[in-house]
């Protein structure tokens, strides 16, 4: 039976998804989609720059991929509904990952401003993936809101310094009915892999891939840790123990008198 | 006009808000633009004509993650 990853009205293969910022060259992208093979992909939405001529990071994207536009750069949550709204008459779906940060020095989300962001853009038809501090009274509060998935954080965003919030985030995934993505400060695909070991619903990874001297090759890496830290969590780990418990036959070694 | 949070004059009279980005050099498609507080949705570009009063934000998607 293929392991399919149900979310936000989709049906997606992948259980990586990744980011557009950071990089090296935008051109780059296209290929860290291929080599990566993640299916999702997030944006930021900011003010033109009249002043100077930016580059149009959608000409990279390919069409394939689902946008997940991020509320980044909201302070709370009206600004958080604005952006919103604005990415969704973009004409790039109803997908959003809501970011209300206030906190400058930990880029840490704020919760109760996320949840109030969640519950308007919900009944406004939205797929809303808020991305949290791992609370559990939070997480609930964002599923009674009608949240499409819980994004708690690792660590700090572009961090790289892994699954820092691992206790948290295990409650999360035991605790909540809705797919829990592991988002922001994940540096390593080994610690991709154990957050999909953990049973986290999926990972999403800027800047480890983005910050790599080999983007694709980074974006390869962790698709492939994803996939095999989901395959051990549904195969299930053996029992751990304290004592040796030998693996090979435990008889009929060399100058053993005979029974 | 306010646009972006500077001060503007509109370029010309009966100007829509089409005809404005295309001024600025913006493909309608690339961007969104929030008016007086509002979301104006991309087929009504061509159909809301500026006012020296109005307050727009004109935004684009660009890179960004986690």
């Amino acid at each position: 039976m293929e392991d399919c990853f149900e979310i936000g009205g989709k049906t997606l293969a992948s259980r990586l998804l990744i980011g557009t910022g950071k990089y090296p060259a935008d051109g780059m992208i296209p290929d860290v989609c291929g080599a990566s093979g993640s299916q999702v992909i997030t944006v930021a939405l900011r003010r033109v720059d009249f002043a100077s001529e930016t580059d149009n990071v959608m000409k990279h994207i390919p069409d394939h991929m689902v946008l997940l536009p991020n509320t980044s750069g909201a302070r709370n949550a009206e600004e958080a509904v604005r952006i919103a709204r604005l990415a969704r008459a973009a004409g790039c779906g109803d997908w959003i990952k809501i970011e209300v940060i206030s906190d400058q020095r930990y880029l840490l989300p704020d919760n109760l401003e996320t949840t109030k962001a969640t519950e308007v853009l919900a009944k406004e038809g939205f797929q809303v993936f808020p991305y949290m501090n791992p609370d559990l009274m939070d997480a609930r509060r964002m599923v009674d809101a009608g949240a499409a998935a819980v994004m708690p954080l690792g660590a700090p965003i572009g961090t790289n310094r892994g699954l820092r919030t691992r206790e948290m985030t295990q409650i999360l995934i035991d605790e909540i009915s809705l797919p829990i993505i592991v988002d922001a400060g994940i540096g390593k695909p080994s610690q991709a892999c154990e957050a999909m070991e953990m049973g986290a619903a999926a990972c999403l990874v800027n800047t480890a891939i983005a910050s790599s001297s080999d983007p694709v090759s980074m974006g390869r890496a962790f698709g492939q840790a994803v996939t095999a830290g989901r395959a051990a969590y549904l195969a299930g780990p053996g029992a751990t123990r304290t004592l040796a418990s030998a693996s090979s036959p435990l008889t009929g070694f060399l100058g053993q008198g005979r029974a | 006009m306010m646009v972006n949070g500077s001060e503007e004059r509109l370029p010309g009279v009966d100007m829509t808000l089409d005809a404005f980005l295309k001024h600025k050099g913006l493909e309608a498609g690339s961007v969104v633009v929030e008016r007086n507080g509002d979301v104006v949705e991309r087929s009504r570009f061509g159909a809301v004509l500026l006012d020296e009063a109005d307050q727009l934000e004109i935004l684009r998607f660009v890179g960004g993650g986690a």
